[in-house]
Formats: C-alpha cells, structure tokens, sequence
C-alpha cells in the first residue's frame, strides 16, 4: 500500500501485472501453465516416442526408466501420449472459450449496450440456455452432432455461451453509465465507436478472469466428453479418452489411470489459481 | 408466498418449452436416420420409407415438435427408444429416483462440510486450519469428477478393499459415489462461505453485536452466518446443476442405474430420443431445484419475503457474485 504513490503512475494495466506477480500462488499458476503449454507444442521434440509408436512386446509395462508413465495395451508409450494428449486438451479448453466468448460476448454488449426489449429478449434466451446444467448441455449437443475434436468443441463452446453473455452484459451496463461515455457521445462518436474505444477496454476485466476460469472448466469438460466417447477419435491421444481406456485396467495396472488424469488436475488447478490471481489483481477490493 | 410461488411456476413454462425446442432441434439436425436406426441395415427402402410416415419425419419441423410437446404435456410421451422401441418415460422414472438420491445426498453432504469449513476458515483467517482448507479446496475444484471417482476406486475398492466398486445394493454402495460427487461441491460451497462470511464479518452490525458483549458463537451463528448465507445458497443450487450433470459420468464409473447412466449407455448406442429425453428430465428437475432455491432465499431472507421474492436485481447480483465464487 505504501508504494501506491509510485505504482499509480503506471497504466492501469501494468498496476494489474505488478499486483499478480507478487502473487505467489498465481505465478506458480501461470509457470506450471506456460510449461504444460510449452510442453504440448513441442511434443514432437520432448516425446522420447511417438504418439502411436506400437511395441506389442512391451505392451501393459509399468512405469519405468525407458517409458516413464507405463505403456498400454498396444504398447504405446503413456507419457509421450500424455504429452501429445495436452494439445489436444489445450486447443479445446482454448478454442471452446473462444466460440463462447465471440457469441456470450457480442450478445452481452448488445444487450448490455442496447437495453430494453432487446436486453429483454436476449436474456430470456440465455435463461433457457441456463435452464440446463452447461456439462449435460454439451453432452447432448456432442451427442446429437456425433463424436470428433470440431463438434467437441462447439458443443462446449454452446454450453459456456450464456455465462460471458451475462458477464459482459453486466460489466457494459456499469461502464455505459460512466460520465467518460457520455463524453464520446457528445464528441459525436458513433455507437461501434462508443463499444470498442471507450466501453469494452473499461468492461474487459471481468471477462478475462471468466476466460482463463473457463479455459480450466472447458478442459475438464473435454476430458469428460472424450470419458464419454464423445471426443477425438482414437489413436489422437487426449487425456479423458486415456482414462477411459485405463478404466478397464484399473485392477491391474493402475497407473494408467493416474498420470492422464494428473496432467488434467494440475492444467485446471494452475487454471483456476491463475484466473483467482487475476481477479484479485484486476479488482483489489474483492481480495480478502 | 403462495402467488409468488404460482408465478415462478408460471414463469418456468416459456423456459422449459425453449428447453425442449433446444432438446428437439438436437434431435432434429442429427445426422442419422431414426427410420435407419430402428430398422437396422437389412431394411428396404419402402420400409423405411413407411416408417418415416408413421413416425411423422416427413412433417415441417414445427408440426414434429408441436407433435412433440403436445405428446410430453398431454401424455407425458417422451417419446420411444431406438434401440428397445419401448418408452422412454418409463425407464425415466424408473431410474429417477437413484439420480435424486445420489445428488441429494451429495449436495447434503457437500453443503454440510463446506458450510462448516468455510465458517471456521474465515473466523479463522490465515491460521493453519483456513491455509489448508483453502488449498485443499483448491484441488478440490481442479480434480475431475470421473477421475477422482477413478482414484477413489482404487484405493478404497482394489487396494484396501473396504468398499464395493459398482452396483447400487445397501448403503455401501453409496459411499463413493457421495463422496466423489460432494468434494468439488464441497469445496466450491467451502470457498463461497468463506469470502462470504469475511465479507459480512467486517460489516457495522456485527462490530455492534460484540459490543453488545454477545457471545461470539451467537455473533457468527445469528448475525454473519445468517446474512452470508445467501449467496452460499445460490452457489448450492448451481452446484445441484454440476451434480445432475456430474452424475452423469459418476453413475457410468460406479454402474449405478440412474438417469446418467440411462443417458451415457443411449449415447453408446446412438439412441438419440433416450439421450435427449434424460436430458431434458434432468433440465426439468434442475429447474425445480433453482425454484427451490429461490423460495429459501426468502426464509432465510426476510427482507425478500415482504416483496414476494427478489428482484431479478438482486436476483442477478447474487447469482453473478456467486457464480464468480463457484467459477
């Protein structure tokens, strides 16, 4: 607190980056995610195999020093699959954010933006959205467009849309009634004008914390789909489809089923502090 | 309290017909051919042909899912199973109560320990006790349902053997599947409490109450808890939502027969009336659960109980506090 008068003269967004990097926690977050991050892209140089390198001889071998996670039953070597499985993990969680926020987005500053009866409408649509629970609304839309990566997505992407929708709805109304919008307005600014200049970057904030908590839920639900057979076909290793398989093992080779699901725990766990940092970084205030 | 109630009753009918137009146009773009999938491959097309008449395919959209709506309101026809030809609404209900159960038990469990912990957490702000709560809270959220179910397979069931892995026989059958379902709620109840109740504690009343000289015990029983609460209960409602969805995979892991693995085996076996039947059960049964919520909102809140129930305001806020909390 005693450095305010210094920090103050910085931009608002780098007061937000000093505050998250004394964060601890949220650092240990965005480290851990860089490297999971950092990992999946180059999977094809850190995998000591390939994602579908078949070795029937050493098929169901436990961990070791040759394949560190254990092999399955084609004796696909589990840690460069894990490896190879964020890609799929990340680009899911990364990419079903996206279609939620292009859609939640633009609906929310509309009707954040516009008001009235068309506030009204949209809003009672996202109701309807809501009145299903998010995972089974995706689980029915992945079932119904039928299994593979592209509807996975859409279907996460659909489950997670009333929830920006909201957000940027709310964060638009409170920036709306700002005297600074007012201002543009009578500088003659037009309506697009007025949203992207002078209201988004002021109601940008929320969304963002939102984005990275539901990068973490997207790829807890992706996993979930491909639990399902609802995801990426096999032999693209994902995760949720790793531990699907290993369910059959579980009695006998355990570890199967321990460092997919691993991986999941701590790519959400850093996630989630992350986005926790990030919230209490943007608004100091809802900091205990 | 009454009108209030007959109103939200009222009000659930547009949701729930949006509901099952989603539900029916699911149904309606997917790419197989209910004709096919009854038939099986060995049809001629005159068979199929004349099954597609008889079903209705060949009517515009709107005609099928009026037939649709008109057909779960008047005859609670939810339509017939692909792959048994039987109802649906008979499976459903038959399986519902299994599905009400393990949620119910989980969301009792779940708001028990995260109620409790997160009070004691926030009275206890950054002792040992709230550091490790709140961590293993963290993790708590980060783990996967199926996966934890996994773990916990393993551990309790093959390795120690102290409980049995599926089935839905006596009670300790239930044990996992409760305790899988109720730990990310517990710890997203546990979080909600806590920022809840130091939020509440720092407030003028309760500094007015412990001048008073009373109790601590009253202060954070009458005084915080009972005005932290509100928020906690939103986050309890949306987590009875996880739970309907979650059980959906934990049903499948533990083989109990509920509505989710009702709806995971139609998945498997592409029966697309099933899948969006227990879905559409589910949605309804969420709804209630979200009117119920509502209506304790206003026990617990008498300020709320004398407007008939909160504004969509304050409704909104709430929801949007706790939805940041359960996020």
């Amino acid at each position: 607190m005693k450095k305010r008068g210094l920090i103050r003269q910085n931009s608002p967004w780098m007061e937000i980056l000093s505050r998250f990097s004394r964060n601890k926690l949220a650092m240990l977050g965005a480290i851990v995610l860089l490297l999971l991050i950092l990992s999946a892209l180059f999977a094809d140089v850190l995998a000591p195999y390939g994602m579908d390198d078949q070795d029937v001889s050493q098929a169901l071998q436990g961990p070791s020093a040759e394949h560190w996670f254990g092999t399955d039953k084609f004796g696909r070597d589990q840690f460069s699959r894990v490896l190879y499985g964020g890609r799929v993990s990340l680009r899911v969680g990364i990419v079903a954010v996206a279609v939620a926020l292009v859609f939640g987005g633009t609906l929310g500053v509309i009707a954040g933006y516009v008001g009235g009866k068309v506030d009204s409408v949209i809003m009672r649509i996202m109701d309807v959205l809501m009145a299903v629970p998010g995972m089974l609304l995706a689980v029915a839309i992945a079932a119904s467009l039928g299994a593979g990566l592209g509807n996975m997505m859409i279907a996460i992407g659909i489950g997670n849309v009333p929830g920006y929708a909201r957000i940027t709805r709310a964060a638009v109304m409170s920036a709306k009634g700002n005297e600074y919008v007012e201002a543009a307005r009578a500088t003659g600014a037009g309506n697009l004008r007025i949203i992207l200049r002078h209201i988004l970057p002021n109601a940008i904030a929320p969304v963002i914390v939102q984005a990275t908590l539901g990068v973490a839920s997207s790829i807890t639900a992706c996993a979930m789909l491909s639990f399902l057979g609802l995801g990426a076909a096999p032999p693209t290793p994902e995760w949720g489809g790793m531990l699907s398989t290993a369910r059959d093992y579980l009695r006998t080779h355990a570890y199967m089923a321990i460092f997919p699901g691993l991986f999941i725990m701590i790519t959400v766990f850093s996630l989630n502090v992350m986005g926790d940092g990030l919230r209490d970084a943007i608004d100091p205030r809802l900091k205990d | 309290m009454a009108k209030y109630i007959c109103k939200r009753l009222l009000q659930m009918i547009p949701v729930l017909l949006g509901v099952a137009l989603i539900v029916f146009t699911l149904m309606y773009i997917t790419p197989s051919n209910p004709a096919n999938m009854i038939l099986g491959d060995t049809a001629t097309p005159e068979q199929v042909a004349a099954l597609e008449e008889e079903l209705g395919l060949n009517d515009p959209f709107l005609v099928q899912f009026g037939n649709y709506i008109l057909g779960i309101v008047t005859r609670f026809d939810f339509g017939t199973s692909w792959f048994t030809g039987k109802p649906i609404v008979g499976e459903l209900l038959l399986r519902f109560p299994k599905t009400a159960l393990l949620a119910a038990l989980s969301v009792v469990l779940s708001a028990i320990i995260g109620i409790v912990c997160g009070v004691v957490a926030a009275t206890k702000q950054y002792s040992i006790f709230d550091n490790l709560a709140t961590a293993i809270s963290l993790v708590g959220v980060s783990m996967p349902s199926f996966w934890l179910a996994l773990m916990l397979c393993l551990l309790f069931a093959v390795k120690l053997g102290w409980l049995p892995v599926s089935g839905s026989y006596g009670w300790e059958y239930w044990v996992l599947p409760v305790v899988t379902l109720g730990t990310s709620g517990a710890a997203n109840i546990m979080r909600m409490t806590r920022s809840s109740m130091l939020e509440v504690i720092r407030m003028d009343y309760i500094r007015t109450a412990r001048a008073k000289g009373q109790s601590e015990r009253m202060v954070i029983t009458r005084h915080a808890l009972k005005n932290a609460l509100i928020p906690v209960i939103t986050v309890i409602g949306i987590q009875f939502g996880n739970l309907l969805g979650g059980s959906v995979l934990v049903e499948s892991v533990f083989a109990i027969p509920g509505l989710g693995k009702y709806g995971v085996d139609a998945i498997k076996q592409r029966d697309l009336p099933a899948v969006l039947g227990s879905v559409l059960f589910l949605a309804v049964t969420f709804s209630f659960v979200n009117l119920l919520t509502d209506i304790l909102y206003s026990f617990i809140d008498p300020r709320i109980q004398t407007s008939l129930g909160p504004s969509r305001r304050q409704k909104r806020a709430a929801a949007g506090k706790a939805e940041e909390g359960a996020a």
